[in-house]
C-alpha cells in the first residue's frame, strides 16, 4: 500500500465517521465552538516542533513521545486536517499541498511504528495486546449476575471520570480501546476488547482530581461474536447488547489485577463522586474558560512532545487566541456534516486543498 | 396504547414505568430507582441516575453518543435522538419504551 492512498483510506473512514456524529452530542462544547479558538495554532505549533524534532530523533524516537496512536488521528482530525487551510486563508503560514501530504504520510508512519495502529477495522495487532499490563496472566474471571453488575457499573464510571477530565472531544487524552482482537480462550473463539485509561488523576490540569482512586486501568472483556461497526476515532457502533455477550473479563489497576467485585465496588464508588464533582466544576465554568482549559489540555496531553515548554505554549496561544476574539464567547454554529455528502467531507477535511 | 415519541435505538430492550425528567445535571442525584430517564442529553454527571434508571430516553444523540454508549455497557434500553421527549414526557407519566423498535408509547 503506497503512503499516498494511505491518506485517500484516511479521508474515506473519517468522511464515514463524520457521517454519524452530531455536534450537538459534544459535552462541552461542541467542536466547532471549541477548536476555532486554537486549532491553526495548535497546529502550527506542532507542526513546527516536529520539523525540529525530526533533526535530532528518529521517528521511533518521536513516535513514543506519543502514549498510543489514536493521539495521532485525534490531532490529524482535529486539527492537521483544516488547520493548514486557516493558516493559509489568515496569512498566517503556508505550506504547500505536497508539503501537508507529505506530513500526513510522516504521522502515518509514526502511527504504524507506534502500534500498528491505522484507521482500519483491526485497530489493533494481537502483539501489541500482549505488551498491556495484565495481559500474559490470562486470568480472567467469569462473573456472576452481581459481579457483573459492578463490573458494569465499574466501567462506565472510569468512561465518564474520563469524559469529566477530557470532554468528549478529547477522550483519546485519557482512554483508548483495542479491538476487535479475536482471541482464544479455553479452546473457544472469543472476541476480546481491551479499553485502557491513562492519565485518570490529571492534578496538574485538574486539581480535582487528585481524589481519584485509579490513574491507569486496563480492562479486557471476552465477548461472543457479535456484529459491530467502528468509525475511525475508535467508537463502537452496535445495536446489540454486548453486556449480555459478555463471558469474561479482567480487571488491572495500576499494575494489580483486581478479583474482588467488592474492592471494584469501592473504587467505582469513590470514581463516581470524582466525576461528578468533576462535571459539576466542568459546566460551571463560563464557555470562555471552557475552550481555554481544552487548550490547556490539549498541549499538557502533549507535553512529551512539546517538552518542558508545553505551559508556555499554551500559556501564548491562550493569550492570543482570546485577545483575538474578544472577552465575549463567540457562539459559533457547527456546520452540520450530517447532512453533507461523503465527497463533501472528504474535500472539507482533504490537506490537498484550500476548501473548508 | 398510543405512539408518541420515535427515535434512534441506542441500546435493545423493552421497560414500562414512570418518567423522571431531569432537565439540569445538577437535578441528577433526586433521580429515584427504577424511574425512565428522560432528559435532554446526558454526561458524566448522570452515570449515578443511569445506573439505577429502568430505561433511558434523550432528545438529542445518535448510537455513538454518551447516553447510547454508557447503557449499552449497563444493559439498560435506550432510545436517543427523540427531539422533544423532554417537552412532551411529564415526571409521574408512565410510558412503554420499546426500544426494539425505537417508540415510545402511552396507555
Amino acid at each position: 500500500m503506497s503512503n499516498k492512498s494511505q491518506l485517500d483510506i484516511f479521508l474515506n473512514s473519517l468522511a464515514k465517521s463524520l457521517g454519524s456524529l452530531e455536534s450537538k452530542e459534544f459535552w462541552p462544547l461542541n467542536p466547532t465552538q471549541m477548536l476555532a479558538y486554537y486549532d491553526a495554532d495548535f497546529l502550527l505549533d506542532f507542526y513546527l516542533r516536529y520539523q525540529h524534532l525530526k533533526k535530532k530523533k528518529t521517528k521511533k524516537q518521536i513516535a513514543e513521545l506519543f502514549e498510543n496512536s489514536d493521539f495521532l488521528i485525534d490531532f490529524l482530525v482535529n486539527f492537521a486536517a483544516v488547520g493548514f487551510k486557516v493558516l493559509e486563508q489568515f496569512n498566517i503560514y503556508k505550506v504547500s499541498f505536497t508539503d501537508r501530504e507529505a506530513f500526513f504520510n510522516e504521522m502515518f508512519q509514526l502511527m504504524k511504528i507506534k502500534d500498528g495502529n491505522l484507521f482500519s477495522l483491526s485497530r489493533t495487532e494481537p502483539a501489541a495486546i500482549s505488551r498491556l499490563p495484565g495481559a500474559k496472566s490470562k486470568d480472567f474471571i467469569k462473573p456472576t449476575e452481581d459481579s457483573k453488575r459492578v463490573f458494569n457499573e465499574f466501567r462506565v464510571s472510569l468512561f465518564g471520570l474520563n469524559w469529566s477530565y477530557y470532554y468528549d472531544l478529547f477522550a483519546v487524552f485519557g482512554s483508548t480501546s483495542h479491538w476487535p482482537v479475536f482471541y482464544k480462550y479455553k479452546n473457544i473463539n472469543y472476541l476480546l476488547i481491551v479499553d485502557e485509561y491513562y492519565n485518570q488523576r490529571p492534578t496538574e490540569l485538574w486539581p480535582k482530581s487528585k481524589t481519584s482512586p485509579v490513574q491507569r486501568v486496563t480492562i479486557y472483556r471476552l465477548f461472543r461474536p457479535f456484529k459491530f461497526k467502528q468509525n475511525v476515532f475508535g467508537r463502537l457502533s452496535t445495536k446489540e447488547n454486548i453486556n449480555d455477550k459478555m463471558e469474561f473479563y479482567q480487571v488491572v489497576v495500576d499494575g494489580k489485577v483486581v478479583k474482588s467485585a467488592e474492592k471494584m465496588q469501592l473504587f467505582k464508588d469513590q470514581i463516581m463522586k470524582t466525576s461528578s464533582a468533576q462535571t459539576k466544576y466542568v459546566e460551571r465554568l463560563k464557555p470562555l474558560k471552557q475552550v481555554e482549559k481544552a487548550i490547556e489540555m490539549s498541549y499538557y496531553s502533549h507535553r512529551k512532545f512539546f517538552g518542558s515548554n508545553w505551559k508556555k505554549y499554551f500559556q501564548t496561544v491562550s493569550r492570543r487566541s482570546l485577545k483575538m476574539f474578544g472577552d465575549k464567547f463567540i457562539k459559533q454554529e457547527s456546520k452540520n456534516m450530517a447532512g453533507m455528502s461523503l465527497t463533501a467531507k472528504r474535500k472539507t477535511m482533504d490537506p490537498r486543498n484550500n476548501e473548508f | 396504547m398510543k405512539k408518541i415519541l420515535s427515535g434512534v435505538i441506542a441500546s435493545k430492550g423493552k421497560a414500562e414505568g414512570e418518567v423522571f425528567v431531569v432537565d439540569k445535571s445538577n437535578k441528577v442525584n433526586m433521580f429515584p430507582k427504577g424511574k425512565i430517564l428522560v432528559t435532554e442529553m446526558t454526561n458524566p454527571a448522570f452515570v449515578p441516575a443511569m445506573i439505577k434508571a429502568k430505561a433511558i430516553l434523550t432528545d438529542i444523540g445518535g448510537i455513538t453518543c454518551h447516553a447510547a454508549i454508557v447503557s449499552r455497557e449497563l444493559g439498560v434500553p435506550c432510545i436517543v435522538g427523540l427531539k422533544d421527549a423532554t417537552k412532551k414526557l411529564k415526571s409521574g407519566q408512565v410510558v412503554i419504551v420499546d426500544a426494539e423498535k425505537g417508540d415510545v408509547y402511552v396507555k
